[in-house]
């Protein structure tokens, strides 16, 4: 009896869990549009489709006969880039500085895309400033460092740390999550320690044609770092400091994927993911441009 | 000469005149014996010396009355003798002791008003039908239990009837001038009723659904125990369903859109913890009347729907009180007398789940420490000052507390980890009220209300990820993540409402108040335990004040029997940090029954919201988070059309509505990931969400619609009773920063809902009911749909906002009461089944990638299988 009872308690007072099959109707496959570019380069865009994930019979194909071209919105210049391999689409010629430019493609199975970005002007930066300082037992690498920022444009900052070992270095953000800021007018982060990002996001709403002073700690380890030494301050760090200037499309959706990478969509009771900020107008992805500067950290 | 014989003929005219005047103050006796009309008026006649002239046919000459005063003056005598007639005396000027009688119909009639009162309880009774019997004139009390209606003098009956109470018939002459008092008695034990006053009250015209606490027994919750929040979901504005929910859903509104006053105080919680009871012990309460549209001007503040629940004032005359079991706890109501003028009314709710809940968590589910309770206690003092005016004085405290901690430990290699988590959800609320409420007059009456209140909402997950040397015990790595989200009102109210009513055709309603309110909404998150008690960790930080002031205005017009019309407006003030929000809320309502059982009512009212929950987007722990409208939040604000149709003949009512609303300035949180979901990262959790006064930044502002038909059918078959309610609705939200602008449906968005209801009693000590709930799913956003990043990582993108909808919520609760008497007290067994076919209805849901066979699912997650009940109640 007193089994029984326990037996009808559990089963009274516990949650019930199972699994359904996922049915959502019909699932339309979209074009993935893929170019963040910088000034001085040669256009590259690759382009791809959406797939369901729950149809394991499917895959994301690369698109490889589309029409695709970019339209200088200043001039209406028309450059038609030529498909060269696994989806990505090329022009010999680079975009340039300054530039407002429009994208199309067009695929009959998909429709016409779109999207619009403007190429940010240069960087300048000064005062950079290193040092080591403790943190909660931790030996943490702080950097200072000031903006000037461009009084004629809004515009968008991105930075983090960089190893001068690699070569090609990508601009999205990562699931490592290693810098946290204390400047209270970046987005995302807190003005509380130990809010660790893989990027620090900031605009000049607040300081637009001056010259801005900001600093960021970055947790990863710096016995990592090859000839790193915490405890020789002037041993060279093999880093660089990254910061960039992107066009607001492609700031929104860098953040945008910041977050999501700090979400999960699967095995968690989270069941209204991160929206990522696309700026493809019948279609998802990003066409956005940017300006980088890199400067050693010693 | 001409001047003096122009004197002289004033002085005589003034002296006639006089002399008219003063032939009525002239003193005579008369004999004390009864006698008929005509011998009277010829006695009165010889015996004054005058000459009273009439119309034989006008006057009932045969008609015996006494003389309650032998000696008066003339006029006294003539009222005496005519009472009842309608009859007119004049003097002709050119006459000097000469009386004429005439008839004049309006003295056939007179306005009688009074008070109607639950033998029983002593407590008002509102939507009594009051009816002429001889012109079929008919009225219905209010919501003071006052009625005013017009009757033949001296033929006049009136006829009082309220469906469960003995219908009494009173003559007109034994009411007098003043304000009458009326008792009605209980009928008899109705456990089921279905066709209550509220049917009727609606049919007529007037407003709000009245919910008869007497009858609610067999609509209890799921754990068995009466449930005012579980009966108001039976009416075709209120979403059915929705296990796990706390508070309730009115024609696409959210659940912090809905004004619960509690004896006047506006609550901010209404149920304690997924459902399991509501804050209110049923048997202490004495009307709660639902308005889901034709809302008075006296209330304001929400946009959906307004609940004013009021609790017994307790009799005068003996003691009497009810004590409720079940599996979850107890709940012990008892009123009574004080003094001849002042009695009490105390409930009390206890749980005592926790005493077999603890064990089987600790036991089968690891946990090393939990706590499930909750309680509340109320108490009113009832001051009848004299007939009209009373005092009363009513407090409340109730709490809830669910906490589940665990930690585990596992040895790898030379390795020690330990994880651990604390899920913590607990409120708190209280108040203290006073009410006074006088009628001034036969044609004034005058409330006040004061009262403060303090509520608090936690909500606490705590995680940690840690590994250890095993030979050493050195810590190789500690993550810990402290989320706190803390919500505080402290308010302080006070208001007036004035009623003037000069006839049974008018009725003017004038109020004001001012409502203060400090919020302090709080979310933290440490990397580091923080061991420091809720108000120490808050701190304050993020306290704001505002201040709410209204003025009202409305007027009541029953032109004719077939039509009327209630109109005016509302003007509110609200000021937050040096802002100031203004709003003048208009609101009309028409009600026409063009033929006797038919009924039309058309209605538009406009409704401003200032205060806004922002609740934890995803089916996670609930935070619960109340801010107010600042300078950067506008307040939300509702309009609102409403139409309905109505035929109701004896036990038949079929009923029909249609409605529009539509909403601006909505809150929602921008970025709808968990707020406590702890991310592991590499072993760092990262916490997502920031210090308090974020809030702000994190939220979105939009609009939304609602349309729907609703559908509503009773029907009596004998004692048998069963009822329909169904709702077909489309609600959708628009907001610029989510899902791209685009109209996505609302979390809530339920395209059917019905509720189906029948009772009847099997023998005289037994009775049996059902009830069959179906509601279309909730939606919920779901990301399956795969794309390359430029880098050709993987992401998931959800191609819209509520993309998915879970499947159909539905279950079947069956009930059987044994009804009998120990000594001198009437008992009911209970025994019923909720959910008897066991559907397990999703709470909520995510995906799940199944690991072993690399399959992704919806896992949903149910709260509530089939669960038997049992409960007990006395009553003396």
């Amino acid at each position: 009896m007193k089994n029984l009872f326990s037996i009808l308690l559990i089963m009274v007072l516990s949650a019930c869990v199972h699994d359904t099959d996922i049915v959502v109707g019909e699932f339309q496959s979209q074009l993935v549009i893929n170019s963040i570019f910088e000034p001085g380069k040669t256009w590259s865009i690759a382009l791809s489709n959406s797939k369901d994930i729950t149809d394991n019979s499917t895959a994301i194909e690369e698109i490889t006969d589309a029409s695709v071209i970019i339209i200088e919105s200043q001039s209406r210049k028309i450059k038609e880039l030529e498909h060269s391999e696994k989806g990505i689409y090329r022009s010999s010629e680079p975009a340039e500085l300054g530039m407002e430019y429009e994208l199309e493609v067009a695929h009959p199975d998909y429709g016409v895309a779109s999207a619009f970005t403007t190429v940010p002007s240069e960087i300048e930066l000064t005062s950079i400033d290193t040092s080591i300082v403790e943190l909660d037992g931790a030996k943490v690498l702080k950097v200072d460092f000031n903006i000037v920022d461009n009084e004629e444009e809004e515009n968008f900052y991105v930075w983090d740390l960089v190893s001068s070992q690699e070569e090609e270095i990508d601009i999205l953000p990562s699931e490592e999550a290693y810098l946290t800021s204390v400047d209270g007018n970046v987005e995302i982060t807190s003005d509380r320690a130990n809010v660790q990002q893989s990027k620090i996001f900031i605009s000049d709403r607040d300081f637009n044609g001056t010259e801005y002073n900001t600093s960021f700690i970055s947790f990863r380890n710096i016995e990592n770092f090859q000839n790193g030494n915490p405890n020789n301050p002037n041993e060279q760090l093999d880093l660089k400091l990254r910061v960039l200037s992107v066009s607001e499309e492609l700031y929104n959706y860098l953040k945008s994927v910041e977050e999501s990478y700090r979400s999960q969509n699967i095995n968690t009771s989270s069941v209204n993911p991160v929206e990522i900020d696309f700026n493809i107008t019948n279609g998802l992805g990003i066409f956005g441009a940017y300006k980088q500067k890199l400067v050693d950290i010693e | 000469m001409r001047v003096c014989i122009v004197v002289v003929l004033n002085t005589f005219l003034s002296c006639g005149i006089w002399a008219q005047k003063s032939l009525l103050f002239d003193v005579v006796s008369l004999s004390n014996k009864p006698q008929t009309v005509e011998a009277f008026l010829l006695e009165l006649e010889q015996v004054a010396d005058i000459q009273i002239t009439f119309s034989p046919s006008q006057i009932d000459l045969k008609k015996r009355v006494k003389l309650n005063l032998s000696t008066q003056d003339i006029a006294a005598h003539l009222k005496a003798i005519l009472k009842g007639q309608a009859i007119r005396y004049q003097i002709p000027t050119k006459s000097i002791k000469r009386i004429v009688l005439v008839k004049d119909p309006k003295l056939l009639k007179r306005t009688i008003k009074g008070l109607i009162i639950d033998e029983l309880t002593g407590d008002p009774l509102i939507g009594v039908l009051v009816r002429d019997k001889q012109s079929n004139n008919t009225c219905y009390s209010d919501d003071n239990g006052f009625f005013r209606i017009s009757t033949d003098i001296g033929n006049g009956q009136l006829e009082f009837s309220l469906l469960g109470f003995e219908t009494k018939i009173k003559n007109e002459p034994t009411f007098s001038d003043a304000i009458s008092k009326v008792t009605l008695d209980f009928d008899n034990y109705l456990p089921d009723i279905l066709i209550t006053g509220s049917e009727i009250k609606k049919f007529v015209g007037i407003p709000g659904e009245n919910i008869y606490m007497r009858n609610i027994s067999s609509y209890t919750n799921f754990l068995g125990e009466n449930n005012v929040m579980e009966e108001i979901k039976t009416s075709t504005a209120i979403q059915s369903g929705n296990e796990g929910e706390i508070g309730f859903l009115a024609r696409g509104g959210s659940s912090d859109q809905n004004l619960v006053l509690y004896e006047g105080v506006p609550m901010y919680v209404t149920d304690h913890t997924a459902g399991l009871s509501s804050i209110f012990v049923a048997d202490a309460v004495k009307d709660a009347v639902l308005y889901t549209d034709e809302f008075p001007l006296k209330y304001g503040g929400r946009l959906s729907s307004v609940l004013d629940i009021k609790l017994k004032n307790g009799k005068r005359d003996k003691t009497t009180g009810t004590i409720n079991t079940s599996i979850t706890g107890s709940n012990l109501f008892l009123s009574g007398p004080l003094s001849d003028k002042l009695s009490y009314n105390i409930s009390g709710r206890l749980s005592w789940i926790d005493l077999y809940i603890d064990p089987i968590l600790k036991r089968s589910f690891n946990y090393e420490d939990s706590q499930i309770a909750y309680q509340d206690f109320s108490g009113k003092l009832f001051y009848q000052i004299d007939p009209v005016t009373q005092l009363s004085i009513t407090g409340y405290t109730g709490n809830d507390i669910l906490k589940l901690q665990r930690t585990s430990s596992e040895v790898q290699e030379s390795k020690v980890f330990e994880v651990g988590d604390l899920n913590q959800i607990e409120w708190s609320s209280k108040f203290l009220a006073l009410n006074f409420q006088s009628f001034l007059n036969s044609n004034w009456i005058f409330k006040s209300h004061l009262s403060a209140m303090n509520y608090k909402h936690i909500s606490r997950g705590n995680y940690f990820f840690n590994e250890f040397d095993a030979e050493t015990n050195d810590t190789l790595r500690f993550n810990n993540l402290d989320i706190l989200s803390y919500s505080e009102i402290n308010d302080v109210n006070a208001y007036a409402d004035l009623q003037y009513v000069p006839n049974e055709k008018i009725q003017f309603n004038l109020g004001g108040g001012r409502l203060i309110h400090k919020f302090t909404p709080t979310i933290r998150q440490e990397t580091t335990e923080s061991f420091q008690d809720f108000e120490t960790i808050v701190n304050g930080d993020s306290s704001l004040v505002s201040s709410e002031r209204y003025l009202y205005a409305e007027l009541i017009s029953t032109p004719s029997k077939y039509f009327k019309i209630n109109a005016g407006f509302r003007t509110s003030n609200y000021s937050v940090r040096n802002k100031t929000h203004s709003f003048t809320e208009p609101r009309i309502n028409f009600n026409w029954k063009p033929r006797p059982h038919h009924a039309f009512n058309l209605s538009y009212n406009q409704m401003v919201q200032y205060v806004h929950r922002l609740v934890n987007p995803s089916g996670g722990l609930p935070a619960d988070l109340w801010v107010p409208s600042t300078e950067n939040i506008l307040p939300e604000f509702a309009t609102h059309f409403s139409f309905r149709y109505t035929y109701q003949k004896r036990d038949f009512k079929l009923s029909f509505a249609a409605y529009q609303k539509s909403f601006d300035q909505l809150l929602d949180y921008t970025n709808s990931f968990d707020l406590f979901l702890a991310v592991l990262n590499q072993g760092n959790f990262v916490p997502v969400y920031n210090t308090s006064n974020e809030w702000e930044r994190r939220v979105s502002t939009g609009t939304g619609i609602s349309r729907g038909l609703e559908l509503y059918l009773a029907k009596s078959l004998g004692e048998s009773k069963f009822r329909l309610s169904y709702a077909l609705s489309r609600t959708t939200r628009t907001f610029e920063d989510i899902n791209e602008g685009k109209e996505f449906p609302f979390r809530f968005d339920r395209t059917h809902d019905l509720n189906f209801s029948f009772n009847t009693p099997i023998s005289d000590k037994w009775d049996f009911a059902m009830r069959w709930i179906y509601g279309t799913g909730n939606t919920l956003t779901l990301a399956i749909e795969q794309f390359r990043t430029p880098e050709g990582l993987l992401l998931l993108n959800a191609n819209g906002r509520n993309n998915y909808r879970l499947v159909p919520f539905h279950h079947l609760d069956l009930h059987v009461n044994r009804i009998f008497k120990i000594r001198k007290m009437d008992c009911r067994m209970s025994l019923g089944l909720y959910n008897a076919y066991n559907r397990l209805n999703p709470v909520y849901a995510f995906l799940y990638l199944d690991p072993n066979r690399n399959d992704l699912k919806i896992r949903q997650v149910s709260l509530f299988p089939i669960i038997p009940h049992l409960g007990f109640t006395a009553s003396w």
